[in-house]
């Protein structure tokens, strides 16, 4: 079995889903990888600097858009990096991040010299999404080489912007709960990572799993991946229908509506919403501690 | 009711020597033997060592930074991983080790609900966490205005908010100098906010803390954490304290003195000296092993030194009002002249140190080394042979620019178990453990008696907890036990609509979910703000 | 001795071979064989549910999987010694681990053959997947020894941090062939993808086309084809083909990556202007 951990999720689901998983022998995914394993191997290959947005409010003075069109799917920005709104910005556009990023990372190493003793007050923002960075590993570390070597001269920050509400919570919960941002396989045994193997497409395709339980609703899984789903049994725990068409559907609670929960912000600084309503609806996290309590007896 | 048996049991709280007798339990506590009544069960520790389970004061365990510093190490996962185990794992390597108190060093408050998460998973042992503070900029504003008053309900309310347990101050001011192009202050250089000085913040905060009769007095992160020659800045740090009750953390890594060829050598004597005029700190060494480790560490300017001088990745993470979350990996080599002294200064501290009930052990896990190291540093601490045989293994430095080689002091069981339960339970203010006097918890250990030192430390026969076993032969059970610990310092209702406005100017969050937002803790247990020092 | 696992006809589902030690079937009987768990990933199964043992007597030790060895994952992983043959597809992580022996495969391998292989030797037939003879996943050393031998195209991120040994490719290789080494040889007779050596620091990529040259890489003349003469020597006596162009003039110099330590090179035949 694969259970799915979708971005919509609060984080308090991550707990209660490893331990479901680990008495079932279950993979555990996430629908983003991108915000999980891709983006974790590229900070672990080259670092990264980032601030939370209070800092980005007060000190930044120049931004860098990677791609054309990320500025519209961070509507609220300007309220934090009023840079934005002054027109500091410049977008790099190339058909070819990569080979962009390698141009500048040139240029900048050329001029870290000039730029060494003049970091007044001058403070920039390298802001990115997966979009124009195609998901790709390689393009990712590169990208955060960059920033380092900015940071050689001046003081550069980096925000990701992550495709979903809570795309980088349920990445850090994985993180401190199991030690990997999903691609795991669960078990008494242990946990095995492993992010080129257990990939959901991967798992289906090989015949790893025959049913999968998703939790939370899939919006950023791929069409192709949505059509691999129909190969196998599919459950579904979300708070609104889908485009799935699942076997079984529960309907659970959204956090910050009928329940309460803890997303992370853009910049990871973590929110607890409290419930709007009183409804009939559980949290997520209820259902799994009810199915590892229930498999226990 | 339970009795423990035969065993030679060590009570720190009467002295290192260990005395033979029964130890009674009843209701999680220990009693007085009773002459009266047969006891439930009895348990027979004949050739055992029985002593107060280990407290810990000074560890990196949860929260925002470690699912940070876990990119690091992501082929290796979390599970087995000894230096950033999950927080679940943690409180069972813990356990495993008989430790049943560890206190978490750091908490940013706009990341405290992080921490807490975290903590919540920490199952087994009692836990905590220290807050923020020392680039915090109400905190600093306050301070720099010299209005004490409104300083002490700004730290009660900030502690109180972050369901923390004690204040912490790293490098004061060197977080916000980071962030603004500059160095670090030193201790008399202003920090950026009126003349307010390192040493002000140092002072005021000690002394706020200590006017608020919080638990633990303030747990304090020095300037020039390791830098050659930071010494002298450190015994001048510690004078600046002005006789008040306080901690020092990881102390080794601020006694270093300037060989002459600009590298490290041993300042262990220097500072030792210092401690002893003030005889109400207390400290813990920071102790670092030979293999990986992983720094975590809110201190920017240090640890952007460091990183500028290895060139490896590291991961810096800002934090709004407050100071930042920063990782890097590191290796710590015995062959590399610089490790080999910070290495060799750390065991002269608690060598030379004569008081182990306010010298404790510590790596500042997974700083110097993983926790899990513990038994070889008390092996170093009680065999002069081992330790011989270890300098024989690492570079010359170690011999030559420090005194390790000639120290002949082992430590004693008795202290040993003074220094790992008594000193920092005391430290803390937790007067219901570190020893084994009637009214104190049931938590304890107990090793069989061995000539090896390392393995009987680092394999107890079992371990208790609130007068439960919890853990036995390879077998951990955590259910039910353990509490988060709380501090929640009195402050002025009235002055909350002051902070807001204050705080919200700052901050890029609605008031109401800054900190834990109001969440209500559960499984808490809140531990008075009486202190009076002692 | 020879000794053949062939999986049974109602063996549909994946397996897992990963800690199975197939040169040290040799030293075992059949129903001892026969009960060896297939631990990995939690399957239910002994050996015997999945495959028919059969022991022969022979010149040579050799283990040969057959049947449907699409779904054989972990083939040959950790193996020191010996022979192992798949006469057929293999699946993922073949040869992963390996540290020496011989691995043969027949048709073609999947994703991650030969991951952080440190000696012996492994010869595809067909084609490979991604991440042959890379790193772990989040370990920056790939293979530290030995050779890949590939008669048909490989796919992305081939020696992804490779650190010491030799990969050939008689076909086309993907994208980022020589990602991120630290020293070794990879050949590609044919097409390089994209990206090729990006972040190296050390080592040569032999290609006979490159379809682009990323910016960290600068001309550097043509190449000295000394120490190329013996790997290619070699290589025909191992069964490949050499492209006449390869033995008439040395090939295009490239060095790199210069954003990384800069001491690798590409050398290729032919190249975009
Ligand atoms: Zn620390």
């Amino acid at each position: 079995m694969a259970v799915v951990l979708c971005s919509d999720l609060p984080q308090e689901a991550v707990p209660a889903a490893l331990a479901f998983c680990q008495q079932h022998s279950a993979f555990l995914v996430t629908d983003d990888e991108f915000s999980g394993s891709i983006l974790s191997l590229a900070m672990k290959e080259a670092g990264t600097l980032s601030a939370s947005l209070g800092i980005l409010r007060d000190c930044i003075n120049r931004v860098i858009c990677c791609g054309g069109d990320i500025l519209q799917t961070l509507p609220r920005l300007e309220k934090f990096v009023p840079a934005v709104n002054a027109g500091h910005v410049r977008f790099l556009e190339d058909d070819n991040p990569l080979a962009a990023l390698q141009n500048l990372r040139l240029e900048t190493g050329a001029s870290a010299a000039n730029m060494a003793s003049n970091l007044d007050d001058q403070q920039g923002l390298v802001l990115f999404d997966k979009n124009w960075l195609q998901e790709d590993l390689h393009i990712a570390v590169e990208l955060l080489h960059w920033l380092a070597d900015l940071n050689r001269g001046q003081r550069w920050y980096s925000l990701y912007a992550a495709p979903a509400a809570n795309s980088l919570g349920i990445c850090n919960a994985l993180l401190s709960t199991a030690g990997c941002p999903g691609n795991m396989h669960v078990s008494l045994a242990g946990i095995e990572y492993d992010p080129r193997q257990f990939r959901l497409h991967q798992l289906i395709n090989n015949g790893w799993v025959d049913t999968c339980l998703i939790a939370g609703n899939p919006s950023l899984m791929p069409a192709a991946l949505k059509e691999d789903l129909k190969k196998v049994t599919t459950i579904l725990l979300s708070p609104e229908p889908t485009d799935l068409k699942p076997a079984l559907t529960l309907p659970v609670a959204r956090a910050g509506v009928d329940c309460a929960g803890t997303m992370q912000r853009l910049d990871q600084v973590p929110l607890r919403l409290q419930p709007l309503f009183t409804t009939s609806r559980v949290p997520v996290e209820a259902i799994f501690n009810s199915l590892t309590g229930r498999a226990a007896v | 009711m339970i009795v423990i048996h035969g065993a030679e049991v060590y009570n720190p709280a009467r002295g290192h020597a260990p005395q033979p007798g029964d130890l009674w339990i009843e209701d999680g506590r220990i009693i007085t033997p009773r002459q009266d009544v047969i006891p439930e069960q009895v348990i027979d520790a004949r050739g055992m060592i029985i002593a107060p389970a280990g407290v810990e004061i000074h560890t990196h365990v949860t929260g925002y930074p470690l699912s940070l510093a876990r990119r690091f190490t992501l082929s290796e996962g979390c599970r087995k991983n000894p230096l950033l185990p999950s927080p679940e794992e943690a409180a069972r390597l813990y356990l495993q080790l008989g430790y049943t108190t560890v206190f978490d060093a750091a908490t940013s408050p706009l990341y405290a609900f992080s921490s807490y998460s975290d903590l919540r998973q920490m199952e087994g042992v009692d836990r905590g966490t220290f807050v923020l503070a020392g680039d915090h900029h109400l905190l600093l504003q306050a301070l720099a205005s010299n209005d004490m008053d409104y300083a002490r309900n700004i730290i009660a309310w900030l502690v109180s908010c972050s369901g923390g347990y004690a204040l912490k101050l790293v490098n004061p001011g060197g977080g916000l100098a980071w962030k603004n192009h500059r160095k670090a202050p030193d201790l008399d250089e202003g920090i950026g906010i009126g003349t307010l000085t390192q040493r002000d913040v140092l002072k005021r905060c000690v002394q706020a803390v200590n006017q608020l009769g919080m638990p633990h007095p303030v747990h304090i992160h020095a300037g020039q954490l390791g830098q050659p020659g930071n010494a002298v800045n450190f015994c001048n740090s510690i004078r600046a304290l002005e006789s008040q009750r306080a901690h020092l953390c990881h102390i080794q890594f601020f006694s270093y003195g300037l060989d002459p060829s600009g590298g490290y050598r041993s300042g262990a004597e220097e500072v030792v000296r210092t401690l002893e005029e003030f005889p109400q700190l207390t400290c813990d060494v920071g102790q670092i092993m030979f293999g990986d480790a992983m720094t975590v560490t809110a201190d920017t300017s240090a640890l952007s030194r460091l990183q500028q001088g290895l060139k490896k990745p590291w991961i810096s993470n800002q934090v709004e009002a407050e100071g930042g979350n920063n990782i890097l990996p590191l290796k710590y080599a015995p062959k590399d002249p610089s490790n080999a002294v910070q290495w060799a200064t750390g065991l002269e501290l608690l060598l030379l140190s004569p008081d182990p009930a306010r010298m404790f052990l510590t790596t500042d896990h997974p700083n110097g080394a993983p926790f899990e190291t513990y038994p070889q540093v008390i092996e170093l601490l009680m065999s002069r042979e081992a330790r011989l045989e270890a300098l024989q293994q690492v570079h010359r430095a170690a011999r030559d620019r420090t005194g390790l080689a000639a120290i002949e002091r082992e430590y004693s069981l008795g202290e040993i178990f003074a220094m790992t339960s008594f000193g920092p339970a005391r430290s803390l203010g937790l007067n219901d453990r570190g020893h084994l006097e009637p009214g104190a918890l049931a938590d304890i250990r107990c090793y069989r008696k061995q000539a090896d030192i390392c393995g009987m430390f680092a394999s107890p026969e079992w371990v208790m907890k609130n007068g439960r076993i919890v853990y036995q032969n390879g077998r951990v059970d955590t259910q039910g036990f353990g509490e988060i610990l709380v501090a929640r310092p009195k402050w002025d209702q009235d002055q909350l609509p002051h902070i807001k406005s204050d705080l919200e100017n700052r901050i890029s969050i609605s008031f109401d979910l800054y900190a834990l937002g109001g969440t209500k803790m559960e499984n808490t247990r809140e531990v008075p703000c009486t202190s009076t020092g002692f | 001795m020879r000794v053949v696992l062939e999986t049974r006809q109602d063996c549909t589902g994946p397996i897992s071979l990963k800690g199975i030690n197939l040169p040290a079937l040799f030293h075992l009987s059949q129903g001892e064989i026969w009960q060896l768990p297939l631990n990995h990933l939690s399957q239910p199964f002994v050996l015997g549910d999945v495959f028919k043992v059969d022991i022969r007597d022979s010149d040579g030790d050799e283990v040969v999987l057959r049947g449907d060895t699409r779904l054989l994952h972990y083939c040959g992983y950790g193996m020191d010694s010996g022979r192992v043959m798949v006469e057929g597809d293999a699946g993922a992580c073949a040869g992963s681990g390996m540290s020496g022996g011989e691995l043969v495969i027949e048709g073609n391998a999947g994703d991650c053959l030969g991951v952080a292989m440190s000696g012996g030797k492994i010869s595809v037939q067909g084609n490979t997947g991604d991440w042959c003879g890379a790193a772990l996943a989040g370990e920056s050393k790939g293979m530290t020894g030995g050779v890949i031998l590939t008669g048909g195209n490989a796919g992305s991120n081939l020696g992804n941090g490779m650190r010491r040994g030799l990969i050939a490719v008689a076909g086309n290789c993907k994208n980022y062939a020589g990602s991120c080494m630290l020293a070794g040889t990879i050949l590609c007779l044919g097409e390089m993808g994209a990206g090729a050596g990006v972040g190296m620091q050390r080592g040569s990529l032999v290609a006979g086309t490159i379809q682009s040259i990323l910016p960290g890489f600068s001309p550097a003349g043509l190449a000295d084809t000394g120490w190329l003469r013996l790997y290619l020597n070699w290589l025909e006596e191992n069964g490949f083909t050499m492209p006449a162009s390869w033995l008439e003039k040395p090939p295009y110099r490239f060095s790199g990556d210069h954003l990384a330590a800069g001491k690798g090179e590409i050398l290729a035949y032919e190249f975009p202007q």
